[in-house]
């Protein structure tokens, strides 16, 4: 056992049959399991764990409970891990982390001496001064900025998300936190306690008993509870978890492990505790310097000795608990140092003073000074204070190693503030008080100002009862609210400026007293102005050791007391989450057609189309051009296959069916034949163009409406909300995922499916251009339609999805005699636009009218109403300066890219909005927004590529590819 | 033991056919499709995947829908029991369950032996409907197709829902014969929880049949941490027999 290590009962975490051992900046470090790598590094005796951000001054533990940012380290591939939280393990390999060289001798320490020229806000008033400048120091700021490095190699881990419910939820399990799920649990409710530690107890497990002079009491107290807990079936609890957020309708967010819980909670109680706060002196930053708390977290928790001689500051009962444990760990207690002007009254000073501590009353921390080493505290410089509060006394210099700090708490209650609570400064209670719970909340305990414990028990369990009540748990008797209320245990101000300064007020970022002072000089004297220019509060600790203070000095600086001072805004996290919890396990859905399986093992290039896959084309990537030309031949002049299961399909029944269509759409569809197919175009309220598809009429009660692959849900919407307005008798089913579907299309189409057994007629006369039957294909039901999107005898044949590989699979077998091919979207996209038929969202966009698109004649005129209708008169009568038209562009010119400008007289006159080498036609071709002179076919207008170069492109009709539909005559 | 089927064999096929083959499942014919019958010969992982967790995949079992004005009425007519409440249940003396989606909304799950009842209600309904257009009885809906049809069984079943979904599915939240319209992992979901046998919590989860393998792989991702498995339509019957 070495010298820091201290003889069991201390080290409630430890498990002593369990050593293990670390490498801590390239050192060996032995602990045993239940350490934290901080507390493993405090058992050899050292505290120097980190550096500085802005002066890379030595740093360590202050608060001993993942709180503070001094404990900041480089976990294998982890940056900005706590010391004081990373449990150890075998083989651990942890590092400093901003520091220049190594963490004893960081080579960048010599920038606190220059700290005189580096006030706050330097960087807004340097730096870009002489004009240029700004590239010389940005090289020198970015290399010193960041706290960590990112591994990009890191291989991916596992972390994932799941919810969690609960009547009532307990934040904190400490005394208050214990007792009051307990109480929650036993008047019925279901009950999530959540707390950050590794073992249930809090205070209970770490502080020292008033009046029996020892931890029995608590340690019995806790042994109870957790007892008590673990026996209700409708407790779960979550340690080593952590609450990052209170969000609306009490939402909380738990990290714990790897995974990201999601809470929804009826209630709340908030038993967080407090946060013992620093003293602001010069050097108060130096290593061996820590809260009285964290000293005795050290003893209990881990069977540390956190030094060999001490000195205590203190102004209430927690510090001289501090020196008597510290005494009874075998610390020497070089002094007491007691900031009141009388020494505090309480059980434990008269132990102290028993003992024959030296207590020093009316007394205060002055200066720190570092040892030989220059990481560690060496000695404290005491002053003696004046009426006033002021250290102006006589000095005395006393050699220590460890430094507790006890001088008042700030509430826990970040979380309180994420669901709208308030803290506000009491300056009876000196220092912060929670001053509103919002409605489902409930505080209990230090958090809510209580310290003693027997009145902590008894509001976590009042706490717990009440939240009972309010989540409906009603039969159980109140437990009486506790007689005591907050008592004060803060000093009101525990500031010692010094002229030499280095007297920090936020110990992450560096930040002195002169520098809140500077700031409020420079005329940022409110909290959240001076809060954004200095930076106080904006470190990783977010003003959880530097708030309370900070709002002492800015109040007093301001002329005024702090009463009635808020802190500023907060944000979740409450504690840092890694991106590792907030990506989890990501839910990214996709949608596969029922063919999936047969495109890869055509090799087909998958593309995604909003949340489906689709064959962008069959083969390698390398030979995508030649690829896309061959399948587009093929259908040309053979017979391709594609899935066209991506298409919306949507059904509309019922007796109002033809009614629904012409009021949703812009053509005519009351006479509309049974049998037969027509264009639908859909368009906004505004007149803009949303979808477009072929609606089939089935029977007079019964359309079946296609909808782009991007557009089917849109307008499956769109058709409900309309109907809930119109109130028509119709029915409308989404069936897009019902019904797999291809596109059987090229001149040999029709012969190859007269090879399969079918009760449908296919020839030229049976079946004709538009037509739509119902029937079976080899005993496959289908919908089949007589469609012209490529241009070539076509036929859609939809069947029930649960079947469509089976379709796929008969198809290609049929056609396979006739050299049949499968043709994905990016043939599909040039042989329709041979054929000019536009895609909505590439040829058109959120603004474009069916005029502008060239679509005048899908609109009905002689209707009485359809949506978007009077927006569409309105927008033609006042004319459009701009119109889509086919240009065409010889083979060998460059091809241009969508989206490359039209340009006219110098001035952007429209864009091109698809464009591809035809195979049916000896030209480039595509469609463009031109402004209207030009759209007449045989006008010239100018495209701007891509490359900056011009090239002139000609106006023409379309469509390029058989202008006459004979194609459709076969 | 030998697989004496596989999907490929049937006109109808399950959407996440190609898993459940690199699962090892057993497949047998049930409705005219190759259903996973079991993934171990004597069945000894699954029972244990059961306990624990265990998913099957039910798609080759009839289902039907109806929807629209008079819909349920024409159901009940049909001799199904419609459940009074939207989001109940009812299970049927022939083992099939018939859940309320909303007023005029029924969905019919067929019983675990592929039986002829759903496509006997779709053949009626259409036979019904080319008598006489005019009647109010609804909008049959092929759930056959646009939804796949999944099982989640076991005890860990409600925490594997619970990294899934937001809904509070678990026993004492959400009893037997309840329906929840909701998301699970994005997606659009059912789930109808109808427990087989005593003691063990079971959940019907209908989705996007487009969406079923993501949903499939997703299930079989959270069930992980449970050892949960892919389980077969054998040992379902054998727990809802027993």
């Amino acid at each position: 056992m070495n010298e820091h290590r201290l003889p069991e009962p201390y080290g409630l975490h430890l498990d002593r049959t369990r050593p293990l051992s670390c490498t801590f900046e390239g050192v060996r470090v032995q602990g045993y399991a239940g350490d934290t790598l901080m507390s493993a590094l405090l058992s050899t005796g050292q505290h120097l764990v980190s550096r500085s951000f802005k002066y890379h001054r030595p740093r360590g533990p202050i608060t001993m409970a993942g709180l503070d940012a001094n404990t900041y380290v480089q976990n294998g591939t982890e940056p900005n891990a706590l010391a004081d939280r990373i449990l150890l393990a075998e083989g651990l390999v942890a590092n400093a982390q901003n520091v220049s060289g190594s963490l004893k001798g960081d080579r960048d320490r010599w920038i606190q001496h220059v700290s005189k020229f580096l006030p706050v806000g330097f960087y807004y008033k340097a730096f870009y001064k002489p004009k240029g400048i700004w590239g010389f120091w940005e090289k020198i700021i970015r290399a010193k900025a960041g706290l960590g490095k990112v591994d990009q190699s890191t291989p991916h881990s596992y972390h994932d998300k799941a919810y969690l419910f609960a009547d009532v939820t307990v934040i904190g399990g400490g005394p208050a936190g214990l007792s009051a799920a307990l109480e929650a649990a036993e008047a019925g409710c279901e009950v999530v306690l959540v707390d950050d530690q590794p073992l249930l107890g809090g205070s209970l497990n770490s502080g020292r008993d008033s009046e029996t002079g020892g931890g029995d009491k608590r340690v019995t107290e806790g042994e109870r509870l957790r007892k008590a807990l673990a026996e209700q079936p409708k407790v779960t609890i979550l340690t080593d978890a952590r609450c990052t957020g209170w969000f609306s309708d009490n939402w909380l967010s738990i990290v714990c492990g790897r995974r990201l819980y999601k809470l929804r909670a009826g209630q709340v109680v908030l038993a967080t505790g407090a946060l013992e706060q620093p003293m602001v002196f010069r050097n108060n930053d130096l290593p061996g310097i820590m809260t009285g708390t964290a000293v005795q977290r050290c003893l209990r928790l881990w069977a540390v000795k956190p030094g060999r001689r001490a000195i205590v500051a203190t102004c209430n009962a927690q510090g001289y608990a501090a020196a008597l444990d510290l005494a009874d760990a075998g610390t020497e207690v070089a002094a007491i140092v007691d900031l009141n002007p009388e020494p505090y009254d309480c059980p434990e000073r008269r132990a102290a003073q028993a003992r024959g501590l030296r207590i020093l009353p009316g007394h205060t921390v002055w200066e720190a000074r570092a040892d030989g080493s220059k990481n560690r505290l060496g000695s404290a410089t005491l002053r003696g204070l004046n009426a006033a509060g002021e250290a102006d006394g006589a000095e005395e210099r006393i050699e220590c190693d460890v430094l507790a700090v006890s001088i008042g708490f700030t509430p826990l209650a970040q979380l309180l503030c994420h669901a709208g609570g308030r803290l506000i400064y009491n300056e009876a209670l000196a220092g912060l008080k929670v001053d509103h719970v919002p409605e489902g909340a409930f505080v209990a305990g230090a958090v809510n100002g209580a310290y003693d414990l027997d009145t902590v028990l008894a509001e976590g369990r009042h706490a717990g009862w009440a939240a009972a009540q309010a989540a409906g748990f009603k039969d159980r008797k109140s437990p009486g609210k506790p007689q005591k209320t907050a008592e004060r245990v803060n000093h009101p101000w525990p500031i010692f400026p010094h002229p030499e300064g280095k007297d920090f007020v936020d110990i992450d970022e560096d930040q002195t007293v002169a520098d809140i002072h500077n700031a409020i000089a420079d005329g940022f004297e409110h909290l959240e102005l001076m809060k954004r220019y200095t930076t106080v509060g904006m470190g990783p600790s977010q003003g959880r050791t530097s708030a309370l203070n900070a709002v002492r000095i800015t109040a007093r600086a301001n002329g005024g007391s702090p009463a009635g001072y808020t802190v500023t805004t907060q944000r979740p996290p409450f504690v840092p989450e890694s991106f590792g919890h907030l990506a989890g396990r990501a839910f990214d859905p996709e949608r596969l057609t029922a063919m999936h399986e047969r495109h890869l093992e055509l090799g087909a290039q998958m593309m995604p189309a909003g949340l489906w896959w689709r064959p962008g084309y069959y083969g390698p990537e390398r030979e995508r051009a030649e690829a896309i030309r061959a399948e587009a031949e093929a259908v040309r002049r053979n017979v391709g296959l594609i899935d066209v299961s991506t298409l919306g399909g949507i059904d509309v029944r019922g007796p109002d069916a033809r009614e629904f269509m012409q009021r949703l759409y812009t053509f005519n569809y009351l006479k509309q034949p049974v049998g037969k197919s027509r264009y639908l175009l859909l368009c906004e309220e505004t007149g803009t163009i949303s979808d477009d598809g072929v609606g089939c009429c089935f029977a007079d009660d019964h359309f079946y409406v296609t909808a782009t692959t991007g557009g089917a849900d849109g307008v499956y919407r769109s058709m409900l909300r309309w109907n809930a307005e119109w109130n028509l008798d119709v029915d409308i089913a989404n069936v897009t995922a019902a019904y797999a579907g291809v596109n059987i299309a090229g001149p040999n189409s029709r012969k190859v499916l007269e090879t399969l057994e079918s009760d449908l007629d296919f020839s030229a006369e049976g079946f004709p251009y538009l037509a739509v039957r119902e029937g079976t294909l080899e005993g496959i039901p289908v919908r089949a339609m007589r469609v012209g999107f490529v241009g070539e005898l076509g036929f859609e044949l939809h069947c029930p999805a649960g079947q469509g590989e089976a379709l796929w699979d008969l198809l290609m077998k049929a056609g396979a005699a006739q050299g049949i091919r499968p043709f994905g979207v990016e043939a599909q996209r040039l042989l329709r636009l041979e054929k000019g038929h536009i895609i909505i969202g590439q040829d058109t966009d959120g603004l474009t009218t069916p005029d502008e698109a060239s679509m005048a004649w899908a609109v009905g005129r002689k209707k009485p109403f359809f949506l978007g209708q009077r927006a569409i008169l309105v927008r033609e009568r006042e004319g459009t300066d701009r119109k889509l038209t086919g240009f065409t562009l010889p083979m060998r010119a460059p091809l241009p890219e969508e989206c490359n400008l039209v340009i006219r007289d110098g001035e952007i006159a429209g864009r091109v909005t698809s464009a591809s080498q035809a195979v049916g036609v000896e030209a480039i071709i595509g469609l463009a927004y031109v402004h209207p002179k030009d759209a007449e076919p045989g006008t010239t207008f100018k495209i701007k590529l891509s490359n900056g170069s011009m090239v002139e492109a000609t106006a023409a009709a379309i469509p390029f590819y058989d202008p006459e539909n004979k194609r459709q005559e076969l | 033991m030998a697989n004496s089927v596989s999907p490929n064999d049937f006109k109808r096929r399950s959407f996440v056919a190609k898993r459940l083959v690199e699962a090892g499942a057993r497949f047998e014919e049930v409705a005219g499709a190759a259903a996973a019958m079991a993934f171990s010969d004597d069945g000894a992982e699954e029972k244990a995947a059961l306990e624990g967790c265990g998913l099957a995949d039910l798609s080759p079992l009839p289902r039907f829908g109806i929807k629209g004005r008079g819909g349920p009425e024409w159901l009940a007519g049909q001799g199904v029991a419609i459940p009074e409440t939207v989001n109940t249940a009812l299970r049927q003396e022939d083992g099939s369950l018939a859940a309320r989606l909303s007023p005029s909304e029924i969905l019919v799950l067929g019983d675990l032996r592929g039986g002829e009842r759903c496509g006997a209600l779709y053949t009626s309904w259409a036979r019904a409907r080319m008598d006489d257009p005019s009647a109010a009885r609804g909008y049959a809906l092929r759930r056959d197709d646009s939804h796949a049809w999944f099982r989640l069984t076991g005890a860990n079943a409600p925490e594997v829902f619970a990294k899934l979904c937001a809904v509070d599915l678990r026993p004492h939240r959400f009893p037997a014969l309840s329906v929840a319209q909701t998301s699970v992992a994005r997606s659009s979901a059912i789930v109808i929880r109808e427990d087989l046998a005593a003691d063990v919590v079971g959940y019907h989860l209908l989705i996007d049949s487009a969406s079923a393998r993501y949903l499939w792989d997703c299930l079989i991702d959270a069930m992980a941490e449970f050892d949960g498995k892919a389980v077969g339509l054998r040992i379902l019957r054998q727990q809802n027999a027993g």
